[in-house]
């Protein structure tokens, strides 16, 4: 298939994205319900995952700060930040708030808090390749 | 749009989903997926907002996909409620894999438990449940008509191995059911309805089993295929109640049977014939399946088993009594009549009635009842009352209640909105206005409680029967119908300012909607469009 230097690079930057763990098989469902009529469908749900998420965080951030920490609570928000982030196919993500829940069932402030640190750290960096290559997705396409 | 349960033309294309999330990122991609399925999508933030579709007009979907965790009413509780009040299939969808709960989905009801995140293929064969449902669903219903087949109140080890006999033939019965054994009794939707029919042409209170059959009429049909129907009904629907309100709230249980014991009332009182001020049942539209199926659950057999917490309903006596009102009917023959053709007199606070026995609703000055709260004295003081009281018998052999003899009730209505322990009964109680004084007026709040109660909970039992019968049809309008048919058929009987009740908004009647006197009772498969629900 002819494809403009553009276009190459996109597909390359998605390969790495796949191939270092950032994003897994969820990610290709979402790029197969984009089609003529919802040409950008999964920029908007990237975006949307990240708005959303952006209110756990902080919800989560919040709770961390209490003392005593309420484990049930912070398993309870991240259970859902972890439905969110599984759904876009954020695998790194996922992979961090799995581990944040394991801290909670074992009632580690320390193991929660430093973890939770990972997490938004994923959360940021995903955040940062996704734009990156969504931009340049649509400089392809426009260059077409 | 008309509805049926019919499969539409390109199944599975256009089966109607309700998708519940309260993440948006999920419910936007599911949405999408749907879509992507030629799935007809409608989304739901929560629990609340759903159930609220749903006990609109069920019928608009076809299936419900439920993320489980979800804040306020869990996904769970609205995989219950669903259960129990319209039989739709429901998915349960958790990014918790735990085996537990993915079980605890599975032992409430879920048809099928998905772990997050949702794929494509499983949005794809989703389809799969809502024919499963609807197949089982049928079948539910005619093993439990199964046990009309040598007919009568047989119960026991007979009838319970021929049940067993035909589970075993399971398919094969149910593609030929003339090839089993017995030739069997299998009530189709048509004869059912014509069985509907005759209960109503005769009058709940009159459909004994002999004269049912002699009005359908029908060779080949005997009077046990029909009482054992009959009995089929009744426990179908009672144990819908009962689960119902195990669910959603105990003390709603015997309000609920109260509601429908006066429901069940007051057809019978109208299908006396007009002398009585009673209307005549064939005009009555929807009911009919609320009275096959609502059985005489016994009032001990309420509170024995515990579940009826509250004071009998709030709903006002004035209720029970209107038909006798007009005619000051205050004379125990006449008494010993009402009762037997109104079975469910104890409705009101069983308490005050048995305790202001000679409070007539023709004083002038509305009371507020006191109504005891939903404390278990009154309805347990009034228990040995029930049991002093007479204990005539229903037709099919349950008991019912009588009025103390000598006394009737009738109450002011209940006006306020005191002790209710639910909201529905204040609902109630708010639809019914303002206190009346003369006894025409009485007759009114039927349509109040009837409405409210149809609004709230009768759509779990006209669901129910609409699931177990693939119907949709409202039964909870034919119970407004029936009050409006009541209300404005009678006017000697009603006072103007009861009229206005009828008018509440709440109750969102259309009188052009109401049946004609004179007009075909409907049968049970026949839809109610009277616009109540609109």
């Amino acid at each position: 298939m002819e494809r403009n230097p553009l276009q190459r690079q996109v597909a390359y930057m998605r390969r790495s994205l796949f191939d270092q763990g950032y994003l897994d098989e969820q990610f290709v469902q979402l790029e197969d319900l984009q089609d003529d009529a919802n040409p950008n469908f999964v920029e908007e749900i990237v975006t949307l995952f990240y708005t959303d998420s952006a209110r756990l965080i902080h919800n989560i951030e919040q709770a961390l700060e209490s003392r005593p920490l309420d484990f049930i609570r912070l398993d309870d928000y991240m259970h859902q930040f972890k439905g969110s982030s599984s759904s876009i196919g954020a695998k790194k993500v996922k992979n961090e708030c799995t581990q944040f829940r394991e801290h909670c069932s074992a009632r580690s402030a320390e193991g929660c808090v430093r973890t939770f640190q990972q997490v938004k750290q994923e959360h940021t960096i995903l955040r940062r390749k996704l734009e990156t290559y969504f931009q340049l997705a649509r400089q392809a396409g426009l260059a077409n | 749009m008309s509805v049926t349960a019919a499969v539409p033309l390109q199944f599975p294309e256009g089966i109607r989903v309700l998708a519940v999330d309260d993440d948006q990122t999920c419910l936007q991609i599911m949405g999408r997926m749907l879509e992507r399925c030629m799935y007809k999508v409608t989304k739901c933030r929560n629990a609340e907002e759903a159930l609220s579709l749903l006990r609109e007009d069920s019928s608009r979907f076809d299936i419900v996909l439920s993320d489980l965790h979800m804040p306020d009413i869990s996904g769970l509780k609205l995989l219950e409620i669903i259960g129990l009040e319209m039989d739709m299939p429901v998915v349960m969808m958790s990014s918790d894999e735990k085996r537990e709960t993915i079980m605890k989905g599975i032992i409430h009801g879920a048809c099928d438990y998905w772990v997050k995140p949702v794929r494509m293929d499983a949005i794809q064969l989703v389809w799969q449940h809502v024919i499963r449902k609807r197949r089982n669903g049928l079948k539910e219903m005619e093993h439990a008509m199964e046990d009309d087949v040598e007919g009568g109140n047989e119960e026991g080890s007979r009838s319970m191995k021929r049940k067993k006999d035909r589970e075993d033939e399971g398919e094969s019965r149910n593609a030929m059911p003339t090839t089993v054994k017995k030739p069997r009794m299998v009530w189709t939707p048509a004869l059912h309805q014509q069985f509907v029919a005759a209960v109503n042409q005769l009058g709940y209170s009159k459909a004994v089993p002999k004269k049912i059959l002699e009005q359908m009429n029908l060779p080949g049909l005997t009077r046990e295929n029909v009482a054992s129907h009959l009995q089929v009904m009744e426990k179908i629907f009672s144990r819908k109640i009962y689960c119902y309100c195990l669910v959603k709230d105990t003390d709603n249980y015997s309000y609920m049977v109260q509601k429908f014991r006066l429901y069940l009332s007051r057809v019978s009182e109208i299908s006396q014939g007009p002398e009585k001020t009673y209307m005549n049942p064939a005009s009555l539209n929807g009911c009919n399946p609320q009275l096959n199926v609502v059985g005489e659950v016994p009032l001990q057999g309420l509170t024995r088993e515990g579940t009826s917490r509250t004071p009998m309903a709030f709903v006002d006596q004035r209720n029970l009594f209107h038909y006798g009102v007009g005619q000051q009917a205050c004379n125990s023959s006449k008494q010993a009549k009402l009762l037997h053709e109104v079975p469910a007199n104890m409705l009101q606070q069983p308490a005050q009635m048995y305790r202001s026995l000679d409070f007539q609703v023709s004083e002038g000055t509305p009371r507020s009842l006191n109504l005891p709260a939903a404390n278990d004295d009154s309805v347990y003081g009034s228990q040995s009352s029930f049991s002093t009281m007479q204990m005539a018998q229903t037709p099919y052999g349950m008991p019912m209640l009588n009025e103390i003899s000598g006394h009737q009730h009738f109450g002011h209505h209940p006006l306020s909105n005191q002790i209710l322990s639910n909201d529905i009964e204040a609902q109630a109680l708010r639809t019914v206005g303002n206190p009346i004084e003369s006894n025409a007026a009485a007759c009114y709040p039927l349509a109040s409680p009837m409405v409210d109660f149809s609004k709230d909970h009768s759509h779990g039992f006209h669901l129910e029967m609409n699931a177990i019968y693939g119907n949709a049809s409202s039964v909870g309008q034919g119970m407004v119908s029936l009050g409006e048919e009541y209300g404005y058929r009678n006017p000697e009987n009603i006072a103007q300012p009861g009229n206005n009740l009828l008018v509440d908004d709440s109750f969102r009647m259309k009188p052009e909607s109401m049946p004609r006197p004179g007009c075909k009772s409907l049968s049970f498969g026949q839809h109610f469009d009277h616009g109540f629900m609109s």
